[in-house]
């Protein structure tokens, strides 16, 4: 990979869209999403000439992601929660398919989720990383990625049971 | 699982515009750098100019000349484009910044030669309204070699967030060698007089109420435009004044 400056918008006009959408589904949001990326995109650029010569520059910029978020959850004026309705941008949902309250939905469970529980969801099933991957990633043994996994998943499981019987009593 | 997988996919697949703008991330990133090797640079002259460069002067009479770095950023907070090579010839734009701004330069500097030290053309404005318009010159006279830094922004900057996009700095700001002060059209006008240990910086922003901001800088060394190298020092003072950059700034303006 080139490692001047055409090397690195190469690169990053590449990826951009994946490491926006890594980023929203840790943060929830688009405006922080980008605010990430932009961050992660600042230390890349400084450190390309060695970032670009290893074997997987997308891990550098999913570790920038994943320190910047969880650096910024421990700052305190996030523990303020916005209570504005969030956006959706005019997409096009599928016919028959209801698809943004299921969004909405998805994205109201894994914001329930401890943020390293959330991080693990998203390695392991949005980027595909093996469990070794992901360990790496967190700096966390295998292990730890495994049942932090198993319990990501029956949170989830019990939340969308909840939810399931609150619609069923509703009706 | 496949459906985990399905949803996440399906919750980032209406993704809005990006707020990004990757060029200005990327030229805003070149320009720290360059004010960072610049403070370097500053730094390891200071330490070493006491002695040595007392000698080169004969005594240090007068403070030994020394490359002013740029100001900090917090000080500078001119995005510039001036790392990378400006993108599109000169327009008419630019062409009436150099018919205003050329002779005044060489009327203050008798007998200077000016090169734009990028490709050794003569001292001239480029640039665009959107990436902004630069000079940049080495001045060679009798007193030695200097540089000069010009910058105009017509329009602000796209900034997405962070510092660098408070353009204005909080006005009235003094330090030991920076003021700021605000004119009565409300333009802000920030000066920094840097001498350390013999270093030379001068430099003179405005910032108009109509957005956009002027940016002039004199160094009296010989220096690149990356702070590859280190400063080469051969004159006392910054080729142009505090009062001689002001007056240049007033007059850089388009309609």
């Amino acid at each position: 990979m080139a490692q001047g400056p055409d090397g690195y918008r190469e690169f990053v006009v590449s990826r951009i869209d994946q490491f926006r959408r890594t980023a929203y589904l840790l943060s929830g949001d688009w405006h922080t999403a980008d605010d990430l990326v932009s961050g992660a995109l600042v230390r890349l650029l400084r450190h390309w000439r060695r970032v670009s010569a290893m074997e997987d520059p997308d891990a550098y910029v999913r570790r920038m992601l994943l320190r910047g978020w969880l650096d910024e959850r421990r700052r305190p004026w996030r523990r303020e929660r916005s209570t504005a309705e969030p956006v959706e941008p005019r997409g096009t949902a599928p016919a028959g398919h209801d698809a943004v309250p299921e969004r909405m939905a998805l994205m109201a469970l894994l914001a329930e989720l401890p943020p390293r529980r959330r991080a693990v969801l998203v390695l392991r099933f949005f980027c595909d990383l093996s469990v070794e991957e992901t360990a790496a990633e967190l700096n966390i043994s295998p292990g730890t990625v495994k049942s932090q996994t198993a319990r990501a998943l029956e949170a989830l499981r019990d939340r969308l049971n909840d939810k399931g019987e609150d619609r069923a009593t509703s009706r | 699982m496949q459906h985990l997988v399905d949803a996440l996919r399906d919750a980032t697949d209406t993704a809005p515009p990006t707020t990004i703008d990757l060029d200005n991330l990327i030229d805003t990133e070149y320009r720290r750098k360059r004010v960072r090797t610049g403070v370097g640079a500053v730094l390891v002259t200071a330490a070493l100019a006491a002695v040595p460069l007392a000698l080169t002067t004969g005594g240090g009479a007068t403070a030994p000349p020394v490359y002013g770095a740029p100001a900090s950023q917090s000080l500078s907070p001119l995005p510039s484009s001036s790392l990378v090579p400006t993108r599109q010839p000169s327009n008419g734009s630019a062409q009436t910044l150099s018919d205003i701004v050329v002779p005044r330069v060489y009327a203050m500097l008798p007998g200077a030669t000016l090169t734009d030290p990028r490709t050794t053309a003569p001292f001239h404005f480029t640039g665009t309204d959107a990436h902004g318009y630069n000079a940049r010159a080495t001045v060679k006279d009798a007193a030695g070699t200097g540089h000069l830094w010009f910058d105009y922004l017509r329009e602000p900057l796209p900034c997405a967030t962070g510092p660098e996009c408070d353009h204005s700095p909080p006005c009235p700001r003094v330090e030991d060698d920076v003021t700021c002060t605000v004119r009565g059209d409300g333009t802000k006008v920030q000066v920094i007089e840097r001498k350390t240990g013999g270093l030379r910086h001068n430099q003179v922003s405005l910032y108009r109420p109509d957005g956009s901001v002027v940016q002039l800088i004199a160094h009296n060394a010989d220096i690149t435009l990356d702070g590859s190298k280190e400063p080469v020092i051969t004159r006392p003072e910054a080729p142009l004044t505090i009062a001689q950059l002001m007056e240049l700034a007033d007059l850089i303006r388009l309609p």
